[in-house]
């Protein structure tokens, strides 16, 4: 067989069987680690191949399944002895019988970030070691993947370090998601993007099982590209003594795979050589229908997959354009308040975020990964990367889960040049701004010429028409009152002449108007009867929502006026909300009212100064709750509400002080951290909470921290205090060595140490200057030494 | 396996892990609010294996606790359970937006595994019966002088990762966070095993439980 033939979706190719089944058939003995067997029992395995390739299997999987270096830990063996020796026992058992020999390569065995602490770049180099150690192999096989950032990691490492095609398949419960959340069309969107040859399913199920999955992958896997199904031998039986068909039903049960356009099938776990010989037999000769796919735009994240048909609403507000607060935590790289915003957008209603992290005298790139990892972290909306910088693009694509937007090409050649490139390297979708190097044109035509320019630069660089999305720029009513209609006529011409998605900026229309809301609502709607497909805007404007809200209603999307009626049923149609009772700061602190607290801050600053709000306020009503809390009066939760009512009464503080351009509160700088190795965090979380609510400018280094990144915080802070945290007996070496990094630096810091597992005597042993029992004794500690 | 999720949440145990007392209605209020996203989150599932104990690794039977604890079982049944992925998320996500309801919902999580555990538990107890073998109760890694380098091994053995979705990470904690891994001795006779106590316990001198003069697997919770 040649490659082509093997991914010929005009015939089908038979796949192989179980290899862990064929083995334990051998009886292996309890925690044998199968790669080993390329070593140790050669003999078998080439008698495994060729038992498969006389059955009729036309691409042998090689035993390299945990051929990794993280799962060959501990048995003594390397990458580098394991994989050629597999590779070899396939290619001596193809023998005459022509089949092909695949570098199998399964998961790491480990979480990835932030579900573990696997990061993506050591995934990638552990990935991209077997594969080099695989130049032996025709094709690779990635399979049995549950978490589609592995699968990223792995395909990267693939395309980067060899040229062969690669199969990739991911397993799924019969809800249609793996383990971690994926969906089916998540997978086939990125797998597809990426560039695999061949998508599919295989392991977790059976045949039966797995058809209605295969059938959605089907629909959505690019025609070209050939689907494949490895399913188990039915369902395992109850009494754990194999699986529930025969050799004869496994085969059956393929049968209705004949009519969805799958054009390689084999088996996974419990199948054997009869089971692939009978399913040859079936299938051999045969020619699959070809599959008819509709385009469709799709931007993705491994839990979400947002078909973009009809308006569909981006959140704007993380960018740091024009809002003093935003760039404050730009500047102190204050992820938590960037995530907040983020998650408020989402609960709010937007559909996909645009993140722009742009600041001058501030390190994009690095910022736009770091802004990328911690919001694919907490929010599962798929990103619109928004940046002119093609080095801040990379690096937020690179480490992107799932399918993003990329915000923007325009009609320049040399960004066309520089980024579209990246786009199709990371599969992702693009925008292109109507604007050229004479800058925007002001008549729609002109507008649509350089829009049909950008369209064709990304068809050419291999981008799919259904990946591009043109922005023809909202002009100011105020400025250029006369070309508004002209943006209009140009989102209705790329629509219907070029065919591509179209977005709008919506609120730069009332720009320099009063009232802006009304002009927002009214062009939004104007648009949305265009055609405009993406509106970005502020989420929290609920005029704006319930203008597209609206929309869907009018335009029959919403049919039966089912999402509008459960989104406005209970809503009083007035827009006066309801006040929250006019109660002091201290008392909606004391008994724990985040909105209260809220209200009440923005009344006192309105005729207070912030730090006498802090100071006079603020903190003597956190004291009174801690003496509670010491008392045994109030308890942990109770702490915990007025901790989160003061945190948002210190947001009202802290946005009020950066819009005066006056210094943010301190009372001293610390550096909190879970130590590396550990990822339970809610401790130093709510010791973090505290600390800030009494004023201390808190560096969150977060979990899993290398003592390197302590050393380098506290030298770049200055921070007087330092405070780590570990929860458990494994981590605590961990807290040890940050420790001795921070004095053999001659830092002159003091360090607070606590965690479920320490002690006062363990804390000074290892060096500690302070034991914590709780967050409210690090406070304790911290106002001590602060003074 | 997939897991069902138990009728109602265990307020009082959430209360216990969050140090409030059982008569605590605010903090109950704010168990409460999390129940719904909770449950919404959680995926449980579990899945067992019976082995001879004669052939367990010798990582699976490190120190005095644990053997005393499988006692003369001929076989030993490797156990785990997890809350999913969904549950971290939803974690972090609370943790960003607010610090009392993430530590609340970290709490009722907590107590839901052990609910999940305890009904997944009851349920292999009555198939091992049903075939006259008897089982003990669960014995975790990281209880008495039961190192947490077995957790990696056991997770290995029953092939966690590709069956539940489960792996350790290098410092062997579990991921997803709220997992639980344990032993349960099988044998024809019925047996307790033996409690770790608290004589090898890290937390001996700082635990809370101790200086009210209780244990934390014996104070009554309701």
């Amino acid at each position: 067989m040649t490659l082509n033939q093997l991914f010929d979706t005009s015939r089908y190719t038979i796949l192989d069987g179980g290899m862990g089944t064929m083995l334990q058939a051998a009886g292996l003995p309890l925690g044998t680690r199968p790669e080993s067997l390329a070593l140790t029992r050669p003999d078998l395995l080439e008698t495994i191949h060729r038992n498969y390739a006389q059955a009729g299997a036309q691409l042998l999987y090689a035993n390299t399944f945990g051929a990794s270096d993280h799962k060959l830990a501990g048995t003594g063996y390397t990458v580098e002895q394991v994989v050629p020796a597999a590779i070899a026992c396939a290619r001596r058992a193809a023998g005459d019988t022509g089949a092909l020999v695949a570098l199998d390569i399964g998961p790491l065995g480990e979480l990835l970030e932030p579900a573990g602490t696997l990061t993506f770049e050591d995934a990638y180099n552990a990935f991209a070691r077997t594969v080099r150690a695989g130049q032996d192999a025709d094709v690779i096989v990635l399979e049995t993947m549950t978490d589609l950032y592995e699968v990223k990691a792995a395909l990267l490492a693939c395309r980067e370090n060899s040229d062969k095609p690669v199969l990739v398949s991911m397993t799924f419960e019969e809800n249609g998601r793996s383990f971690t959340g994926c969906c089916v069309e998540s997978f086939a969107a990125v797998a597809a993007g990426l560039g695999a040859s061949a998508i599919g399913v295989n392991c977790s199920l059976g045949p039966v099982e797995i058809l209605p999955l295969a059938r959605r992958l089907c629909e959505c896997v690019p025609a070209g590209i050939p689907v494949f199904v490895k399913p188990n031998r039915g369902l395992p039986r109850a009494d754990g003594s194999g699986y529930d068909m025969t050799a004869e039903q496994f085969a059956a049960a393929m049968e209705p795979y004949k009519e969805l356009g799958v054009s390689m099938v084999g088996g996974c776990c419990g199948t054997d050589t009869e089971c692939i010989r009978l399913l040859a037999r079936r299938f051999a000769g045969l020619v699959p229908p070809a599959r008819q796919v509709k385009p469709v735009s799709r931007l993705c994240t491994p839990v979400r997959a947002v078909e973009i048909d009809g308006p569909t609403v981006v959140g704007e507000r993380l960018n740091p354009t024009g809002k003093k607060r935003f760039q404050q935590a730009l500047r102190e790289e204050d992820m938590d308040y960037l995530l907040a915003q983020a998650v408020s957008q989402m609960e709010a209603g937007a559909q996909l975020l645009d993140v722009n992290v742009g600041l001058p005298g501030l390190d994009e790139p690095a910022l736009m990964e770091k802004t990328v990892r911690a919001l694919q972290a907490v929010v599962d909306l798929p990103l619109v990367l928004d940046s002119s910088d093609p080095a801040a693009l990379e690096r937020g694509l690179r480490v992107y889960n799932g399918k993003p937007l990329v915000n923007s090409v325009n009609g320049k050649q040399e960004v066309l040049d520089a980024i579209l490139p990246l786009c199709k390297k990371y599969s992702a979708a693009v925008i292109g701004l109507t604007l050229d190097e004479a800058g925007i044109p002001a008549e729609a035509e002109a507008r649509l010429a350089v829009a049909r320019r950008i369209r064709d630069a990304a068809l050419a660089a291999g981008i799919p028409q259904e990946d591009i999305y043109i922005d023809c720029l909202t002009l100011t009513a105020s400025a250029q009152q006369e070309h508004v209609m002209d943006t209009l006529r140009a989102v209705e011409g790329c629509k219907r002449e070029l065919g591509v998605r179209t977005i709008l900026g919506v609120s730069n229309i009332s720009f320099g108007l009063p009232c802006r809301e009304y002009l927002n609502v009214s062009f939004l709607t104007l648009a949305l009867a265009r055609g405009l497909d993406l509106a970005i805007l502020n989420p929290n404007a609920e005029p704006m929502m319930a203008a597209v809200a609206a929309w869907r209603v009018l335009s029959g999307q919403d049919a039966g006026s089912t999402a509008y009626i459960a989104r406005y049923a209970n809503a009083a149609p007035a827009v006066v909300s309801a006040q929250p009772g006019q109660i002091s700061l201290e008392q909606a602190v004391e008994q724990g009212l985040k909105a209260e607290a809220g209200a009440a801050a923005r009344r006192l600053l309105a005729d207070t100064d912030p730090l006498e709000v802090v100071n006079a306020h603020l903190v003597p009503a956190l004291d009174r709750v801690g003496q509670g809390f010491e008392k045994g009066t109030l308890f942990l939760p109770q702490l915990l509400q007025s901790a989160a009512a003061a945190q948002s009464a210190f947001e009202q503080v802290r946005t009020a002080l950066a819009e005066q351009g006056g210094s943010p509160v301190s009372r001293g700088a610390i550096v909190l951290a879970t130590v590396q190795g550990d990822i339970h965090d809610i401790g130093k979380n709510i010791v973090k909470v505290l600390l800030e609510n009494y004023g201390y400018q808190v560096t969150d280094l977060g979990r899993d921290v290398p003592p390197e990144r302590v050393a380098e915080a506290v030298r770049r802070t200055g921070a007087p205090l330092v405070g780590l945290s570990a929860l458990m007996t494994t981590t605590l070496p961990s807290m040890r060595r940050t420790i001795q990094l921070l004095r053999q630096e001659n830092l002159p810091c003091k360090v607070v140490v606590g965690g479920a597992v320490l002690t006062p005597e363990y804390a000074a042993e290892i060096g500690a200057d302070f034991y914590a029992r709780d967050a409210k004794a690090t406070a304790d500690i911290a106002n001590t030494l602060f003074g | 396996m997939q897991l069902s999720l138990p009728a109602a949440p265990d307020y009082a145990q959430a209360l216990r892990y969050l140090g409030a007392p059982p008569e605590d209605t605010s903090s109950r209020a704010l168990l409460e609010r999390c129940a719904g996203p909770l449950w919404q989150a959680a995926a449980p599932r579990g899945i067992s294996r019976a082995v001879p104990t004669g052939q367990l690794p010798a990582e699976l039977t490190a120190g005095q606790d644990i053997r005393l604890h499988l006692g003369d079982s001929a076989q030993t049944l490797l156990f785990a359970v997890t809350l999913g992925p969904g549950v971290d998320v939803l974690l972090r996500r609370l943790a960003v937006t607010d610090v009392a309801a993430s530590a609340a919902a970290d709490a009722l999580a907590s107590a839901l595994v052990e609910q999940v555990c305890d009904a997944y538990e009851e349920d292999l107890r009555r198939e091992w019966q049903q075939n006259g073998l008897y089982l003990t109760g669960r014995f975790s890694p990281g209880y008495g002088d039961y190192p947490l380098a077995a957790q990696p091994v056991l997770c290995r053995l029953l092939d966690t990762h590709r069956a539940i979705g489960l792996s350790t990470a290098p410092s062997c904690m579990l991921t997803p966070c709220k997992s639980v891994t344990a032993l349960l001795g099988i044998g024809d006779t019925p047996r307790r095993g033996h409690r770790a106590g608290c004589g090898h316990c890290a937390l001996r001198t700082t635990c809370a439980y101790r200086k009210r003069g209780t244990f934390c697997d014996a104070e009554p919770t309701v």
